[in-house]
């Protein structure tokens, strides 16, 4: 049995994102005992990068703006498996938890008469796909994510929120009932572990784009509660739903805008051949996002990939002439140079498909619970909670839209706060932990500590990654997934038994890059698995082998099962409480 | 705090919300933070206080900071990044 120093808290949050302190305010502001921790400093969370803006209809660009609107161009952007009672929810609650942001004080960029700024996003219309173009997008400047985080943080430290900041989850706490009662966790500085204790668990981790080589996450964004949540044999839902997008620069993963091929870029293989005239003899380098990444991948995979690896295509901007180049694509200038290291008007930058967004998660109702399925039927999972990207709500779907991650955050947060309050308030009593049951959290960590013998984590790291982008990436096939879940299963001993040298105590940064190694395995593995599974096309998941979508048989969710590896089907949710069902149709633009 | 700590330390905090920052960051102070002299290692962890938004306008040109020694570092992170290649960018 391990001694362990014992924190106690009526709620904890597990992350300190847009989701994370969205939860934690409303429960601190109930004058419940919450605790927001969080693995770095909350206004370092990768909520940050989302600057473009929070789509919702506030009826400020246009006063007819509609909420049913947003849920029908959201429903559709899903490509139907979104469920329509929580996007419905999402799109009609949206507007009061955007104007209560903006009563805490969030800088909203303004229009002329004062009211709060919107942009036009890709998807978004008016009048159910009939009345054109909508601009639906709140914004503050193009520093949305910051302003977010800032306001949020703020606003928890006024209500007494208890931060703790550079704090790492290890694993989840249960009882002997199977009730979730908080975390083992590891004060960074100190390396001192703890249990923290409370009455509800919300994971609001985030995304893990870090399973592909190439990614727009950041590197923090290793999925830690959906490691903890697959350790505890939880299932997750529609794990194989990965939003890819085309040119992201190779090596770094940053992001170059469309705007290039736009502006009359286009992409060349080793041979230097236009080869986007093959696949999309119309449209070529402009045809949608998902056509132009499969066909970088086929021209990869079939061995006219450029550089030393052969893994990457160029994106050629320099027959524009250095004027056009440097004055209409300033800030592609200025990528270019700071991360391939090329000035794009002399030579072509190295791109390759890049991982940005997790559509699937936790699966949750509207409410944050966490939900898992025995024999075929939902199950609350007393006391676990989540939100955010972490989350599987489901209002993304197969493919989110622009601008809805932020509102997914804001609104989902807050939902599953207001919940949790409102069960703390009519009081929730669960058996406590026994020493063992805290043993059992701690026992992974104990493992890395004690290996003496075992593979260092960034080798293991790079092998998962490059396996994940060459057979799990934009571009699926039974054939090559196969191999990939062979690789994944002679993997998964290696990364349970890494060994690190650094065994001492404050900031043992090797420590926590294995922990979150071992996170970006489960996670991996739940998408290898569903990917290979679900034997049709939707949203992002685009497969060679059945390039169809198949609404006969995947007009579902896909859960995946930790313990018996199975994916099974779950019902997506078609019954919207104030409006009409969306029927699923042909999804064109 | 002993050496290998605080370089750890700064390790961690070179992560951050951003993987624009996090490409020039992280490598920065794997490779060259111990190279630096005592007033630009100093500079570099007043850098590593400040705003991600504020770093990222700094980094990529677009802005200078106003504090003298926070501008100097700057120009050696964007040097730094200009000399070490892609293919080392993710440490």
């Amino acid at each position: 049995m391990t001694a362990l120093r014992k924190l106690s808290f009526d709620a904890i949050v597990i992350g300190g994102g847009g989701a994370g302190m969205r939860a934690s305010l409303q429960m601190a502001q109930s004058g419940f005992k919450t605790a927001c921790l969080s693995k770095v400093f909350p206004t370092r969370s990768h909520t940050v990068s989302a600057q473009g803006g929070i789509t919702c209809a506030i009826a400020s660009a246009d006063p007819h703006d509609d909420w049913r609107w947003h849920m029908y161009d959201t429903v559709k952007g899903s490509d139907y498996i979104g469920d329509q009672d929580a996007i419905e929810y999402m799109c009609s609650v949206g507007p009061q938890a955007v104007f209560e942001l903006e009563h805490m004080g969030l800088p909203f960029s303004r229009f002329d008469n004062g009211r709060i700024y919107q942009r036009p996003f890709g998807g978004q219309s008016k009048d159910y796909g009939n009345g054109g173009q909508a601009a639906r997008t709140c914004a503050a400047a193009d520093r949305t994510g910051h302003a977010l985080l800032h306001t949020l943080y703020q606003t928890n430290l006024k209500n007494e929120t208890t931060f703790l900041n550079e704090w790492f989850a290890v694993d989840l706490v249960r009882n002997q009932s199977g009730d979730v009662v908080g975390v083992v966790a590891i004060e960074i500085e100190t390396g001192e572990v703890a249990f923290v204790e409370s009455k509800a668990t919300v994971l609001a981790t985030g995304g893990a784009g870090r399973i592909y080589a190439s990614t727009t996450n950041a590197h923090i964004n290793t999925g830690d509660g959906i490691g903890m949540a697959l350790r505890a044999g939880y299932a997750m839902q529609d794990m194989e739903m990965w939003q890819f997008h085309p040119t992201g620069i190779y090596g770094a993963g940053t992001l170059v805008t469309e705007g290039c091929r736009g502006e009359g870029g286009y992409l060349i293989n080793k041979d230097g051949e236009r080869f986007m005239e093959r696949y999309a003899p119309n449209a070529k380098d402009l045809a949608g996002r998902d056509v132009v990444a499969r066909s970088m991948m086929t021209e990869i995979l079939e061995g006219r990939g450029c550089g030393d690896s052969g893994d990457h295509v160029y994106l050629k901007l320099d027959h524009l002439g250095k004027e056009i180049v440097h004055s209409r694509l300033p800030g592609v200038t200025e990528l270019s140079k700071t991360f391939a290291h090329v000035d794009p008007a002399v030579k072509p930058i190295p791109v390759v498909p890049t991982c940005h967004y997790m559509m699937g998660g936790i699966p949750t109702n509207v409410n944050g619970q966490a939900i898992t399925q025995i024999d075929g039927k939902d199950q609350i999972i007393p006391g676990l909670y989540a939100c955010g990207e972490a989350a599987c709500v489901s209002v993304h779907g197969a493919n989110r839209l622009g601008g809805n991650s932020l509102l997914d955050l804001v609104v989902f947060g807050r939902a599953a706060g207001i919940f949790i309050q409102e069960q703390l308030q009519q009081g929730i009593e669960y058996a406590a932990a026994s020493a063992d049951d805290v043993d059992h959290a701690v026992a992974r960590m104990n493992t890395l500590n004690s290996n003496e013998k075992g593979e260092d984590t960034s080798t293991l790291k790079k092998e998962l990654q490059s396996c994940m982008q060459n057979y799990f990436g934009v571009f699926r096939d039974g054939e090559y997934m196969k191999k990939g879940r062979e690789e994944l299963n002679v993997m998964r001993e290696r990364i349970a038994n890494i060994a690190i040298e650094d065994k001492s105590k404050a900031f043992n940064t090797a420590r926590m890059e294995a922990l979150e190694l071992q996170n970006l395995f489960e996670v991996a593995e739940a998408t290898a698995i569903a990917a290979d599974e679900r034997t049709e096309s939707r949203g992002a998941h685009s497969r060679r082998d059945f390039p169809e979508r198949d609404d006969k048989n995947w007009l579902c969710h896909s859960l995946y099962h930790p313990d018996s590896k199975k994916l099974t089907r779950r019902d997506v949710n078609f019954s919207p409480n104030t409006v009409e069902t969306f029927q699923p149709k042909v999804r064109t633009y | 705090m002993d050496d290998r700590t605080e370089f750890n330390r700064l390790s961690w905090h070179s992560r951050r919300g951003m993987l624009e920052i996090d490409v020039m960051l992280m490598p920065f102070t794997q490779y060259h933070y111990r190279t630096l002299s005592t007033n630009d290692q100093l500079a570099y962890r007043r850098l590593l206080d400040c705003e991600d938004q504020d770093i990222w306008e700094w980094l990529r040109g677009f802005q200078v900071p106003q504090d003298e020694s926070l501008a100097r570092i700057v120009v050696k992170i964007r040097q730094a990044s200009c000399d070490l290649g892609v293919t080392q960018a993710d440490p």
